[in-house]
């Protein structure tokens, strides 16, 4: 099994704000979370259309290799620490664009071996 | 038990045997104080040296009987008040919510997480705060015992709100499977992550760690009279 450790950002954007969110997530957080050694596994939609009179959820799975790579990752994101030459930090980065969202969540997953199941 | 830590940063390296040596003098002098843990902090900056001091104290008259005592009015507290290039935060609180199933501990290592709940953190959170982090010994084995206790009272650079201590074997204990177990990394951490939509924690943390003769969390063992 991997030791691979896994960050699931799930955030409901206000309605008709998915492909601005999606933008500015893509382009202004990536880099930042890519700078301390996280990788984005994938990008996900649902319900899978652009919503114009609802909201959209997008999911963001991030991947880190093994538990020191997230303390490594945390370390990088301490609130205040400029990460880039824009001096934003990923904490102050979430409150530049938290007027597009409804609401957001972060969970942790590792593998779990289907393998193992009985 | 009620408990006072201070953690005295030091600017000027060499002082540090001399405080360590001083304090220790000072603490004869005080009755009232049942026991106390006075060690030079490990894992810390190699230039900014870092004294510990936790003193117990049966009750809390003994603690405000200490801070009026000439002992620590004309002997320790000149030694904290700044004018020697030091940085001090002393934090006071009453040891009652604490497991140790290994109070014989010796020669351990006792580390301590001091933390500040940010403004307008809602009650529920804190109490699943606390019962998530107390959760973390019964999953990680090399905690060996554990306290966590809201501060009644603090003086420094700011005001503090809980004290986590815990006793491990080795640093190893400490640095590795403490570190590294998913409850701590995927669970709690989350409380302490600023770009985490549940954090609820100031950024700003006080850290100790030091050797520890004995368990400074445990309850304090009674003297064994000889038995004729």
């Amino acid at each position: 099994m991997s030791d691979k450790v896994y960050i699931l950002d799930q955030i409901t954007v206000q309605p008709g704000a998915v492909a601005a969110y999606r933008d500015a997530y893509l382009l202004g957080y990536a880099p930042l979370a890519r700078a301390r050694g996280m990788t984005l596994e994938h990008v996900r939609m649902t319900p899978p259309f652009e919503w114009r009179e609802g909201s959209n959820t997008l999911h963001f799975l991030w991947s880190v290799k093994n538990p020191d790579g997230w303390w490594e990752m945390r370390i990088g994101g301490v609130n205040g620490r400029p990460l880039d030459t824009s001096g934003l930090g990923n904490a102050d980065w979430w409150q530049l664009f938290a007027h597009l969202i409804v609401s957001r969540r972060r969970d942790v997953f590792v593998d779990y071996a289907q393998e193992d199941a009985v | 038990m009620y408990v006072l830590i201070l953690s005295i940063r030091l600017h000027a390296p060499a002082t540090a045997p001399a405080l360590l040596a001083r304090l220790d003098a000072a603490s004869e002098g005080l009755p009232m104080i049942h026991s106390h843990l006075l060690q030079l902090a490990i894992l810390a900056r190699p230039l900014d040296p870092q004294v510990i001091w936790r003193i117990c104290f049966e009750c809390e008259d003994d603690y405000q009987a200490m801070l009026l005592d000439p002992v620590w009015t004309a002997q320790v507290v000149p030694l904290l008040g700044g004018a020697g290039g030091v940085e001090v935060e002393q934090i006071f609180y009453r040891r009652s919510l604490f497991a140790a199933p290994f109070p014989n501990i010796c020669q351990g290592i006792w580390r301590t997480l001091i933390v500040a709940v940010k403004a307008g953190v809602a009650v529920a959170q804190r109490r699943q705060f606390e019962a998530e982090m107390q959760m973390m010994p019964s999953y990680i084995g090399t905690i060996r015992n554990w306290a966590l206790n809201p501060v009644l009272s603090s003086k420094g650079s700011r005001s503090w709100s809980y004290v986590w201590e815990q006793d491990f074997d080795d640093v190893n204990g400490l640095l590795n499977e403490y570190r590294m177990h998913p409850i701590h990394f995927g669970l709690v951490d989350r409380w302490y992550d600023p770009e985490h939509p549940d954090h609820i924690l100031d950024a700003r943390r006080l850290r100790l760690v030091c050797n520890a003769p004995e368990s400074a969390i445990a309850p304090p063992r009674r003297s064994v009279q000889a038995q004729n």
